[in-house]
């Protein structure tokens, strides 16, 4: 007899019950029975025991999982791989056959072992079937964590050419499976540039991206409507970019970088990116204003990277001394800023407050981002310049912002570039672009931050076919996290792109 | 005789093609396979119209690399295409169909010649031809009425643009056999809604997705070109129809063909390809061949030129013997409005300087821009420096794309096995794109032994003039390692940056290793300049050789 976890294991079980067979139907059905059957009897045939983990790829060797994470499908990479079995080992066991080098779990069963073994550690045996050889692999470890991620991501896919580009796409996928929606799509936009899709933690929930070009302007999503603005007035030094969205939808903050790109001569450091000046302003989306404030604009220092607090009383920005660019660039370090902020008004304070003095160790900061619990800023941390992407020893660190500790990551962080990081709306995940695979493709990654605070290993945002990673020839950019689905899709931004007047804030 | 002109006649043409493609334009189909990386990924066919013929064509693609690849691929094709336009027409009762059904095949043998023009599209039209030929064995009217409307969506999505000929064929069909209104309609209004939806599914322009997988971003000032081969088929339709005698027909179609062929062959083109080409796969005895007697003077021939004299430490020797374009002729400007080709080749003369970073960033955009933003080439190039580089993670990436491929494989495996980094800077510094002159000086910085970085220094400051720059650069980066005997071009340069009246001018002479020869010959210069300088023809003839005559004279148009 077929026993009931193999039958359970290949969602033989539901769909023995669920159809009256026909006589044809059935033999069917035992031959697909005996195939399981045999694939079952190979786990017991004689192999030899390797004292290695399995060559998977994408790595997903002892790592933390989310209980509603789409299917991590994997690959061997060794050669004269025929076949090759996967056995999991929770509260049940789990066999899946592979009949070439890629597993693909069947996304229904994956879904019911997640939820039988959330907050379990999953053993995960790999049995490979190589020419008239089989081997035997160390096991590994999937923590199934109790808390879910958010379920969507978005990203920007776009060719690391640096400075310039060609095509760019925003895509949302649904974690909880391999679906995939277009936000945008610059082949229908003239071809010009979009970036930075940010979305607030939020019940009701507010998004902004940019889109370049003669007809773009800032693309503000809240409450079901969607707009275009453009927030570049006579008296604030240019448009908005990089920045965030209070809670309530009503106020954004944004930097106003003038960035620019220039080339190292290090073949491995490819590109630095600074900004020849950069301030602060605040954005009223209700009353289409902007302000700003004489401690975060002016000469003296460059302001970047702004975002809010849990609370939205606090907003976190990076700042340092004003130095001629590009011949004092590798001397630019940005520090931790803060500033005080009145949500119910939209007042900003009048003096800054140093947070993190990160020119005192010899490093600057950027892209600061608070947990929505309130509990941590998770902050890129490099060696000097504003635009840490490209700069191998990019890693991203955790302040705890009630004990004032901070947690280097080491667990988390990966030989390249990790910057570009979003948080989950319990707080208990992120997601961050890394390049750590091959040093010019950024991927999206997530972490676990345990109930201490500390931090898991990393592990690649999982794919239908994992050669994925290895064939294709784009960057996945700016990572967002979000949990309700983004309220339009490429085609409205198309439509609003050619069809909607540009809405003009005012200077307050 | 019957029999020989009946078919032997319709052998012609192939034998036209074939021969077009191996010596007229071999070198565009050649590059057309650098143009495309294929990675047998059915994902990325699927995201797109044309599922089927992308991937056959790109398949197919591969094969262009082989010497004469791409001829018998073309001419196998186009015998597919020919005889299923052959049998579509007899189906359609049309009279003299072997030779009618040429002029198809002539069109779209003429846009082949195009570079941005890919198989697919050939493929296309025949799938879609042999399409209609299985459609049109219905012989219940109803059901070949609801399986031709699936047919035309199912070739719009398979096939591509080329799907038109299906629908054409089927009107035509109809019209010929039925007279079925109805049935002429609907298959109008499935031809037209098909791209309107595809385009709102697929993301694409209205302009590209009545054009797919053909890319109109490339031949903007003639959008429509693809369409000549459903012009051909109506025009073939017309030709049969109007009586003409065999002979006749085979006479236009042939001289369709090869005037067709020769429009859109572009010789300019076809000679800078020919440069990348041989230089892409190290031919550079070829490269000099191609550049000694260029024909035509353009900044790629002085480009490559450049480069070769450069790698036998010939450059200044060499450089005023050519055309010389200013600095340009030297490294290829970088910026997202040059040609993709352009981008592609500016990689090569910084390879060869060392200049990886540079280098790097080129093949990206070379990469990025390309037609598929997927390039053998490239890929070869970014392992290449990626390895160079010491970056292997980077570089295992696009080996392992190239491992795919069929005809790079080996290659990929050949260099998997290089684990040697190449001198490269060793300080750090930061310059805009295009500021050689810094990535130069950086480069000699950290290995002053590297001549062809010198050499390309030097010549980069007298091309522009600069025998300021040039001196000074002179004594830091060449006197020291190869000042001994300096050739003829920087004894003339450095000659003109010593002052007579100058106490130490004879020393200065000596120690620069200028011979008095020179010295004498830039007195003659001197003399004839003040009598005749106006006269540069005059000039020419005696001094065209010189620097002198260059700084003088040169100017860029």
């Amino acid at each position: 007899m077929i026993p009931a976890n193999i039958r359970s294991a290949f969602g033989l079980e539901l769909w023995f019950r669920r159809h009256p067979l026909t006589g044809m139907m059935r033999s069917l059905g035992r031959l697909l029975l005996s195939v399981c059957c045999f694939s079952c009897t190979n786990l017991s045939q004689s192999y030899e025991q390797l004292s290695e983990l399995p060559p998977v790829f994408p790595d997903y060797a002892d790592i933390t999982i989310p209980c509603n994470i789409a299917p991590l499908n994997f690959m061997l990479q060794m050669d004269d791989v025929r076949s090759f079995t996967v056995k999991i080992k929770g509260v049940q066991e789990y066999v899946f056959q592979a009949s070439s080098n890629t597993i693909r779990f069947p996304e229904k069963q994956w879904k019911q072992l997640l939820e039988k073994e959330k907050g379990n550690t999953l053993e995960v045996y790999v049995k490979a079937d190589g020419k008239g050889k089989s081997f035997g692999y160390l096991p590994f470890l999937w923590t199934v964590a109790k808390d879910s991620i958010d379920r969507y991501l978005s990203y920007r896919l776009i060719e690391p050419a640096y400075e310039v580009w060609n095509k760019i796409r925003i895509e949302e996928r649904d974690l909880q499976s391999f679906s995939t929606r277009v936000l945008g799509d610059n082949n229908i936009t003239d071809r010009a540039c979009m970036n930075c899709h940010t979305v607030n933690h939020a019940a009701l929930p507010a998004s902004f991206m940019h889109l370049r070009g003669k007809n773009g302007g800032t693309i503000y999503a809240f409450d079901g409507r969607l707009r275009k603005i453009n927030t570049k007035t006579p008296e604030t030094e240019g448009a908005a970019v990089y920045g965030e969205i209070a809670s309530d939808g009503r106020f954004g903050i944004f930097t106003t970088a003038e960035i620019v790109p220039i080339l190292h001569a290090l073949p491995d450091k490819h590109l630095e990116v600074y900004d020849s000046r950069s301030n602060l302003i605040l954005l009223d989306f209700e009353n289409n204003t902007v302000s700003d404030r004489p401690c975060i604009t002016g000469e003296d220092f460059q302001e970047t990277f702004p975002c809010f607090s849990a609370d939205n009383r606090t907003i976190y920005f990076c700042r340092a001394p004003h130095l001629p660019q590009p011949d004092s660039t590798l001397q630019v370090h940005y520090d931790l800023y803060s500033i005080a902020f009145d949500p119910s008004t939209g007042e900003l304070g009048d003096s800054v407050r140093l947070v993190f003095d990160a020119a005192a160790v010899g490093k600057s900061v950027s892209f600061p981002k608070c947990s929505p619990d309130g509990r941590f800023l998770l902050f890129a941390v490099s060696d000097y310049g504003t635009f840490p992407i490209w700069h191998v020893e990019t890693d991203l660190w955790l302040l705890n912002l009630e004990t004032g500790m901070i947690d280097k990551m080491e667990k988390t962080n990966g030989e390249n570039a990790d910057s570009y990081h979003s948080w989950s709306g319990n707080s208990r995940w992120f997601a961050f672009a890394s390049k750590r695979d091959d040093g010019l493709y950024g991927r999206p990654y997530f972490a676990y931050v345990n109930d201490d605070g500390s931090t898991t290993k990393a592990f690649v945002l999982p794919q239908k076919m994992p050669e994925f990673y290895l064939t294709t020839l784009k960057s996945f950019n700016i990572p967002e996290l979000y949990d309700l689905k983004e309220s339009y899709n490429a085609h409205d931004l198309r439509k609003i792109y050619k069809n909607t007047e540009t809405e003009n804030f005012k200077y307050k | 005789m019957k029999k020989v002109c009946r078919y032997g006649l319709p052998c012609l043409l192939p034998v036209i093609i074939g021969v077009w493609y191996f010596f007229a334009c071999p070198y565009t189909q050649h590059f057309k396979e650098q143009l495309l990386l294929f990675s047998g990924d059915w994902s990325e066919y699927l995201q797109k119209p044309a599922v089927l013929s992308a991937f056959a064509g790109d398949y197919l693609t591969q094969f262009f690399l082989l010497t004469g690849g791409a001829a018998v691929v073309f001419l196998l094709v186009l015998a597919v295409l020919w005889w299923g336009v052959r049998l579509a027409l007899i189906r359609c009762k049309i009279k003299n169909s072997d030779i009618v059904a040429l002029l198809p095949v002539a069109a779209e043998a003429a846009l082949s010649c195009l570079l941005e023009y890919p198989l697919s599209m050939t493929i296309g039209a025949a799938l879609s031809v042999w399409l209609f030929v299985a459609v049109a064995r219905i012989c219940q009217t109803n059901v070949r009425l609801i399986v031709a409307c699936f047919a035309v969506v199912v070739a719009y999505v398979a096939f591509g643009s080329h799907f038109l000929l299906l629908s054409l064929l089927l009107i035509l069909f109809e019209t010929r056999h039925r007279r079925n209104g109805f049935f002429v309609i609907m298959i109008l209004v499935v031809s037209i809604v098909t791209p309107i939806v595809a385009s709102y599914h697929y993301l694409l322009t209205m302009e590209q997705t009545w054009l797919y997988p053909f890319n109109p971003y490339f031949l903007r000032q003639i959008p429509f070109i693809p369409f000549v081969t459903e012009t051909a088929l109506l025009a073939a339709i017309i030709f049969a129809c109007s009586n003409l005698k065999r002979g006749i027909l085979y006479a236009v179609a042939v001289i369709l063909c090869v005037s067709g062929m020769y429009v859109a062959s572009d010789f300019r083109r076809e000679y800078h390809l020919a440069l990348l080409s041989e230089a892409y796969f190290g031919h550079w005895g070829q490269v000099k061949r191609l550049t000694a007697h260029p024909k035509h003077n353009t900044y790629l021939s002085a480009y490559y030129g450049n480069l070769a004299a450069a790698r036998e430490g010939r450059l200044p020797d060499e450089l005023l013997k050519r055309y010389q374009p200013a600095q340009f002729g030297l490294f290829l400007e970088m910026n997202e409005t040059i040609p993709y080709t352009q981008m592609m080749a500016s990689v090569d003369a910084l390879l060869v300087c060392g200049d990886l970073a540079q280098a790097q960033h080129s093949a990206m955009l070379g990469m990025l821009f390309s037609p598929n933003q997927r390039s053998s080439r490239m890929a070869r190039r970014l392992a290449e420096i990626t390895r160079h580089s010491g970056d292997y993670q980077a570089s295992d990436k696009f080996l392992y794309l190239l491992s795919r491929t069929l005809f790079h494989r080996d290659w990929a495996k050949a260099q998997s096995c290089l684990n040697e980094p190449i001198v490269y800077p060793q300080k750090d510094t930061l310059f805009s794109t295009n500021d050689w002159h810094t990535s130069l000086v950086n480069l000699l910085e950290s290995a002053p032994e590297n001549k062809i970085a010198a050499d390309y220094l030097l010549c980069y400051d007298l091309l522009r003039k600069d025998i300021q720059q040039f001196k000074v650069d002179y004594d830091r980066y060449y006197l020291p390692n190869f000042g001994s005997n300096p050739p003829a071009i920087y004894r003339e340069a450095m000659l003109m940056n010593l002052k007579e009246e100058d106490a130490a001018y004879v020393q200065n002479l000596s120690f620069y290793h200028i011979d008095d020869q020179t010295v004498g010959r830039g007195h003659q210069f001197l003399s004839a300049f003040e009598n005749d300088g106006q006269n540069s023809g005059k000039m020419r003839l005696s001094f065209g050789d010189t620097y002198w005559f260059y700084y003088f004279y040169a100017q860029l148009k």
